[in-house]
């Protein structure tokens, strides 16, 4: 294998992050009156993933290679919809998928308009599904699910080579890959949204660190990868996401114990460094009151934190008396 | 989302279609507003387009989808109901013919034929399940039979609606001051609120000063804000809640409230404005009735009261001829509650009693597109409730310190005119009198002559009140009879 386009490869994937992380913090796609990524929302991209190949390998070319020139495009528009406006998204998105098929009689060309495509819309759809609120656990647990798939259609099954093979060298095919050949340097769409995801879902759940960690971890684990197939450990294909996905488990449960919950989009524009801790009783602090001597055994105390700040025959007048006194108490209470 | 999706494809089409909706897909869509709230602090864009939010509509398509829903609702009530079956057939009316321009044919339907027999509006396709009565300020109660359907469809309705008008959250405190027998009001406060996350408190109508001790008692509770921010309650309650509140010197910082939601009873400015100062907050007032709900109106910051297309039709009639009221004229609410929302009691052009006046220039407010009228201004008793509306009375009344809250008031017609006579606090009141006269002739009040009284039980009978309505506790039942309950075993 080529060991440049393999080192180029872990850059690539870098770029990738790196767009839709700069995306994340600047661009706010617009959403819909109600509605929250779930987790059946994450069932349904499992579903998604498993039948995409199975159904792309059971239709002819010329209808798999459309379906995927539909899906890259409306992804380029609603991508470029917020930096350009609706009204020249549209034109911007077709020229993108015209001038790839009218590269067609050059292999390159339709090489690298695939993967510029596949580079937007891997920003845009990231992005969408981490300003819908998908949550680091979804990814997590979509993560999980896929080191499974993957290792069962890449490693156990021959489903994963097959479908590489059909859609090696066609337009819109769902793989950035950097040379061509019969074992080209290449990552699956599936691979690259996963690698730009947790990074993103990181982000907005645990900070920057959580974010740079996770990016971290995942240009490790393609640069592991190209470095054995460089070494020629590696000759077939891997199933990355066998090795990326457990990773992902395993930082979310790091972060998740070491923070407790996520943040959730409110909290992460709001500029909050950690989801906000659960609140505070104010009635802990209330019963360690002590009133004065000489009160009525039944009147009510205006507390704040432990000190009495105001006195009455009702909660209502102990509150009132408070503020006469230039006090807001957080509690009252029977003395 | 996708789960979402579809029960927004699915209510959709139910609407379109006049067919059944499923409670479940409304109440998904409510619980994903409140996910959505949870996640991102704010709904996502264009929240008109959610179940309840007047949208703007084309004119043209309002115009016809109105017209399906008029059918698909007359239909309905013709096949499945005792009374508009015999109405339709002593007319010879078609409900699948009606349209628009033909709907005026129908029959006004008149509270007492509710009131007197609801079974005859209960639809045989339904399974009612719950009798909502009214407070019967205008008589005896009106009773509405509802389905669990429909309930549960009122309950992700006002879900959504108090997320978004109200801006409720999770932080939040409401309490109901209503009548506890306005159970339709109360159950829909409670389950809405609570499925919001905030908090309610069933206050009812107790008396006004363990009211206000309720109100302005820190809660002292976890993630919530300090004290009772929302009251919901009626003109008369918030009226004497405000009286005791300026006896008692209570002051607006006392209260943590931010919003006092004010229906059922005309709210006059004044008040609306002592309410404020003394309580703080906004006060906002909307229209809803048992009869008719999920229609109701809102009010716009030009202060029209705007009514919904998306439940129901709206017309403005007078209260005598049944024709439509001129612009800048009084007139009835008349109001059909449209299937599917409504499944069990089923009404065509009922006449709520209610008057309003018609804005003389079309409004150019931000809500110009749905049907316009003033807030409520009073019930029909007769003419004289038309020419010198509560609304009028209760301005002129109700800016005056010297006239007791709530405001005690009876309209009587005498042979020079109209007489106001009104509860004062002291006699003589020459100079409270004198303030009243001219205030009366400035605003062009037709009234001959306004009676003060510093007794109630020598005025005529007066306009009755929600606030009358009182929950009594065992301390105002007197020490005799908390004895008798301390000794039992």
């Amino acid at each position: 294998m080529n060991t440049t386009a393999l080192a180029a490869l872990s850059g690539v994937t870098a770029l990738a992050v790196a767009l839709a992380l700069g995306y994340l913090a600047r661009i706010r796609m617009p959403r819909p009156p109600v509605g929250v990524h779930t987790a059946g929302d994450v069932a349904v991209v499992c579903v998604g993933v498993v039948l995409a190949p199975l159904l792309d390998l059971a239709l002819p070319t010329p209808v798999v290679v459309t379906v995927f020139g539909v899906v890259l495009g409306t992804a380029v528009q609603f991508t470029l919809a917020p930096l350009l406006g609706g009204r020249w998204a549209w034109p911007a998105a077709a020229a993108g998928i015209g001038a790839t098929l009218a590269l067609h009689a050059s292999p390159t060309g339709v090489l690298a308009a695939t993967d510029v495509l596949l580079l937007i819309a891997v920003t845009g759809v990231t992005n969408l599904w981490v300003q819908s609120g998908m949550r680091a656990a979804h990814v997590a647990a979509l993560a999980g699910a896929l080191a499974v798939y993957d290792l069962v259609a890449t490693t156990l099954t021959s489903v994963t080579l097959r479908f590489a093979a059909e859609v090696r060298g066609q337009p819109f095919a769902p793989q950035l890959a950097l040379t061509r050949g019969a074992l080209p340097v290449s990552l699956g769409l599936g691979d690259l949204l996963l690698l730009v995801l947790f990074p993103l879902a990181a982000a907005k759940a645990y900070g920057r660190r959580a974010a740079l960690l996770a990016a971290a971890v995942g240009l490790a684990v393609v640069s592991s990868v190209s470095a054995l197939f460089a070494a020629h450990v590696l000759t077939a294909g891997f199933p990355l996401l066998t090795a990326l996905g457990p990773l992902i488990v395993a930082q979310q449960l790091y972060w998740r114990q070491r923070r407790g919950r996520e943040r959730t989009w409110a909290e992460w524009r709001s500029g909050a460094r950690e989801a906000a801790p659960p609140p505070v009783n104010p009635a802990e602090r209330a019963l360690r009151a002590t009133a004065a001597p000489g009160l009525p055994e039944d009147c009510w105390l205006a507390v704040r934190d432990d000190r009495v700040v105001g006195v009455g025959a009702t909660p209502g007048l102990a509150r009132r008396d408070a503020r006469r006194l230039g006090r807001t108490p957080t509690a009252v209470r029977q003395r | 989302m996708f789960a979402s999706a579809l029960s927004q494809l699915r209510y959709a089409t139910a609407v379109l279609r006049n067919g059944p909706i499923r409670p479940r897909d409304l109440d998904r869509i409510a619980r994903e507003l409140l996910a959505t709230l949870a996640e991102f602090g704010e709904p996502g864009d264009d929240t008109a387009l959610l179940p309840g939010r007047r949208a703007a509509v084309d004119p043209a398509v309002r115009r016809t989808v109105t017209a399906r829903s008029l059918r698909a609702t007359a239909r309905a009530a013709v096949r499945h109901t005792a009374y508009y079956r015999q109405v339709f057939d002593q007319l010879g009316l078609n409900p699948a013919t009606l349209d628009l321009s033909g709907w005026s044919q129908v029959p006004v339907t008149p509270k007492r034929a509710l009131r007197s027999l609801p079974a005859a509006f209960v639809s045989t396709a339904a399974r009612p399940a719950l009798l909502a009565l009214t407070t019967g300020t205008t008589g005896a109660p009106t009773g509405v039979w509802f389905s669990r359907e429909e309930l549960e469809l009122l309950t992700a309705l006002s879900t959504i609606s108090a997320a978004i008008s109200l801006g409720l959250r999770p932080e939040h405190t409401v309490a109901y001051a209503g009548c506890s027998r306005a159970t339709l009001a109360l159950l829909n406060a409670e389950e809405s609120v609570t499925r919001i996350g905030a908090g309610f408190v069933q206050l009812g109508t107790i008396e006004p000063e363990s009211a206000l001790d309720r109100l302005a008692a820190p809660l002292g509770l976890p993630g919530k804000a300090a004290q009772i921010t929302h009251l919901t309650t009626s003109a008369s309650y918030l009226a004497a809640l405000v009286a005791q509140a300026e006896r008692g010197g209570w002051r607006s910082e006392d209260f943590g409230l931010r919003q006092i939601s004010v229906g059922g009873e005309v709210l006059s400015g004044p008040l609306r404005e002592r309410a404020a100062a003394v309580l703080g907050g906004q006060v906002a007032n909307s229209y809803l009735m048992t009869e008719l709900v999920p229609a109701g109106a809102a009010p716009c910051p030009q202060g029209h009261l705007h009514h919904g297309t998306e439940f129901g039709h709206l017309e403005v009639l007078d209260p005598q001829s049944w024709e439509p009221t001129l612009p800048g004229g009084t007139g009835m609410v008349v109001h059909t509650p449209f299937v599917p929302y409504r499944e069990c009691t089923l009404l065509l052009r009922y006449a709520t009693g209610d008057l309003v006046r018609l804005p003389a220039v079309p409004p150019d407010c931000e809500m110009a597109e749905l049907p316009a009228t003033s807030d409520i201004v009073g019930r029909w008793t007769g003419p004289l409730s038309a020419a010198l509306p509560t609304r009028d009375l209760l301005d002129l009344l109700e800016a005056e310190p010297d006239v007791p809250l709530p405001t005690r008031y009876a309209l009587t017609d005498e042979p020079d005119g109209a007489v106001l006579h009104v509860l004062v606090r002291r006699l003589p009141s020459t100079t409270l009198l004198g303030r009243l006269e001219d205030r009366a002739t400035a605003a062009g009040l037709p009234l001959a002559a306004i009676r003060p009284y510093d007794d109630r039980d020598a005025m005529p009978p007066t306009v009755p009140l929600r606030a009358d309505l009182r929950e009594h506790g065992f301390a105002d039942l007197g020490p005799s009879h908390s004895t008798r309950l301390a000794g039992r075993p």
